[in-house]
């Protein structure tokens, strides 16, 4: 034991560094400060209370949510220091400082079925039936203490999602060093901290089991043998994934491609496809019933009147190819700064080097990656990279339907603007991001553990920037 | 570093009167927030403010702007005294925000907000006027030259918080802003151990990444 934890004692202390960072998080983060952590803590306290999965009843905005009067005081109490739409300044004076009454009122926690309007209602559940463990842990306390205790939980898939991204770094390079950096660099992302594992929200959970799937499927690519556990195990993890938010979908067409590659390649076809098609029946066991509903909603565009309701008429557009196209390249840069820069907004200037230092970095990975395709031409390292890659198109092709289908149709422009969206597969662009640096700066003679440790510095700012300038927010 | 740009670098804001109408002695409440007429024709507007604090130097001012609008914003110390002048184009649906070098010693100074609009503008902008109680005392807005007794612009004013010890005071109290008891509790330890464990973790780290053996 001793000796394992010797061995061990850099990842245990990062991972102890991890947990605490995330305590802070938690911790400066003020209660339904973000819009999202409402609606989600909402949907985690119809299923306690009312025994039932949240349905919702007519039109959507973010804007209107069915809340139990213990919700709806608790906003009501903070309303009126920081506005809960915005990360504007909150409004306070010099010398003040309110606080939450220490034993708040237990007010009803029922909600009206009826007429019911919930923005995270259209989600999988599996997210919020895990956050009402702490709920229920909680129950005999206040509405911020219970909404303190659901946070930390999240805590366990930001844990999953080192551990993982870890592995599969590991796994691709057989490098420690390089598999440290790769998942120190995700750590210190600010806006994974901040939305993903710092509030209630469940791409805490589509992350944490996303680097799982992707765990999965990568070391299934070159695997011989296929085993019936194995696609077992594959089934229920896809379920799993799906039941955690809608986007999970683009592991249908990953895997479905994992599968038909691994089967030309190493024979068996038949076998292979085979195997999918009952690790499909699988997921679809375990997921259907609840994935069915919130992905056609996605698709037929039911669960997209949220996203309308938000249109501001400024916006609108004539609809034409060239505006289509330009606005797709704008959109796809403001994906870019909210993956790297979120949160460091009051520091103008800093946000504008951070901006341009992601996208300088960026630039140098993806030259940097050209050239490393061309040195391990035909070596084992450039297909784990060439998928990685690869793992990205599903994604990205279901973002760019879903653009091209709302500026066509609804005149609707702006989704998903978010980079977040992308955290689902942050291991494999973590991964390509590293490995194109250090093959670029390898043209400069530049050692990789400098490149290791200039990124870690480089993050551990980003990450310091956020926390002092979302603290007193 | 951050927390060095943050003391002396980084302006950093406090609202001195939102969700108030200050004017000379102090705080007056609105007396109810939703009972505003909306008007338009005003050509030239003066409110009575009252800075709080020292260096004011946001405005922000409540009015619907229907068609791109010129406006100049003036401020007067006492006594008519110009100190600070801007001219504006607002565009529809715009906010009227006005961000200015601080006034370094605005704590507790009584200020006039002049707003000049020109004639053939003056249509396209919408002032909501908020009913007031004791305007009567203070002369508080005029508008077009006269004095209105029952009525008030919506202003808000915030200031720039220069001095380092301050802003950590209002950096503290801010953070501690809506935390539960035990939140409050932990929150400044935890941060203790971040800070502990944050250095201990980069030293580690960086001599795991330096080290050609990688076994620390």
């Amino acid at each position: 034991m001793k000796e394992w934890l010797i061995t061990n004692k850099i990842y245990i202390l990062f991972l102890a560094f991890a947990l605490i960072k995330g305590v802070i998080w938690i911790l400066i983060i003020p209660p339904f400060l973000f819009p999202d952590e409402p609606a989600h803590f909402a949907y985690t306290q119809y299923i306690v209370e009312e025994k039932n999965l949240p349905k919702n009843d007519g039109k959507l905005s973010p804007h209107l949510l069915s809340k139990s009067e213990e919700l709806e005081e608790a906003i009501n109490l903070i309303k009126n220091d920081y506005k809960i739409w915005s990360m504007d300044p909150i409004n306070l004076k010099i010398g003040e400082s309110p606080n939450i009454p220490e034993n708040f009122p237990s007010y009803s926690r029922k909600v009206n079925a009826e007429n019911y309007k919930n923005a995270a209602a259209v989600y999988p559940p599996l997210y919020y039936a895990f956050e009402a463990i702490p709920y229920v842990i909680g129950y005999n306390l206040d509405i911020f203490h219970r909404v303190y205790l659901m946070r930390f939980f999240s805590l366990i898939f930001l844990l999953i999602t080192l551990i993982f991204a870890h592995k599969i770094a590991f796994f691709i390079s057989n490098d420690k060093v390089f598999s440290f950096t790769v998942a120190a660099v995700i750590s210190l992302i600010p806006a994974l901290n901040i939305i993903s594992f710092g509030t209630i929200n469940n791409d805490a959970a589509l992350i944490a089991l996303g680097q799982i799937m992707f765990y999965y499927l990568i070391r299934l690519l070159h695997s011989r043998n296929i085993t019936a556990k194995e696609i077992i195990k594959g089934g229920a993890l896809l379920g799993a994934v799906l039941l955690t938010k809608t986007q999970a979908v683009f592991f249908v067409p990953l895997t479905m491609g994992v599968f038909i590659y691994n089967g030309v390649k190493y024979g068996k076809l038949p076998h292979k496809l085979t195997g999918l098609i009952i690790l499909f029946l699988t997921a679809g066991i375990a997921a259907l019933p609840f994935f069915a509903p919130p992905i056609l909603a996605y698709f037929s565009g039911s669960s997209e009147e949220i996203f309308y309701s938000l249109r501001n008429e400024n916006f609108k557009m004539e609809q034409n190819a060239l505006i289509l196209l330009a606005n797709d390249i704008v959109r796809r840069m403001a994906v870019f700064n909210t993956f790297w820069a979120e949160f460091l907004h009051t520091f103008a200037s800093f946000r504008l080097y951070g901006e341009i230092a992601a996208g300088l970095l960026s630039v140098f990975a993806l030259l940097g990656l050209t050239f490393a395709f061309v040195k391990f031409k035909g070596k084992e390292l450039n297909h784990w990279l060439l998928f990685c890659l690869l793992s990205i198109l599903p994604l990205e092709f279901l973002y760019t339907l879903l653009y091209f289908k709302n500026a066509l149709i609804n005149n609707y422009y702006q989704f998903p603007g978010q980079g977040r969206y992308y955290y689902i597969l942050i291991t494999p662009i973590i991964i390509l991001f590293v490995f194109g640096l250090q093959n670029f700066f390898s043209l400069l003679k530049i050692p990789p553990r400098f490149i290791y440790a200039g990124l870690l510095f480089l993050f551990l700012l980003f990450h310091n920037l956020a926390f002092i300038n979302l603290a007193p927010y | 570093m951050p927390v060095f740009i943050f003391i002396f670098r980084q302006p950093f804001y406090a609202y001195d009167s939102a969700n108030y109408y200050i004017f000379d002695d102090g705080r007056i409440s609105i007396e109810d927030p939703k009972s505003f007429r909306q008007e338009s024709g005003a050509e030239l507007l003066e409110q009575k403010i009252f800075s709080a604090e020292n260096h004011l130097s946001r405005i922000f001012l409540d009015a619907k702007i229907k068609k791109p609008v010129v406006a100049v914003l003036s401020l007067y110390a006492d006594e008519k005294l110009l100190i600070r002048n801007n001219s504006f184009l607002f565009e529809k649906g715009q906010e009227i925000y006005w961000e200015f070098q601080p006034i370094r010693d605005s704590k507790n100074k009584k200020y006039t907000l002049e707003i000049k609009i020109p004639k053939n503008y003056r249509n396209m902008i919408l002032f909501p006027f908020y009913a007031v109680k004791d305007g009567e005392n203070h002369g508080a807005l005029s508008i077009n030259g006269e004095v209105s007794m029952d009525k008030a612009l919506k202003v808000e004013l915030v200031s720039e918080v220069g001095d380092p010890l301050e802003k950590i005071d209002l950096f503290d109290k801010k953070v501690m802003l809506n935390k539960p008891a035990f939140v409050r509790f932990i929150i400044y330890p935890a941060y203790i151990f971040f800070l502990l464990l944050f250095i201990m973790a980069l030293r580690y780290a960086l001599a795991f990444i330096l080290n050609e053996k990688s076994d620390v």
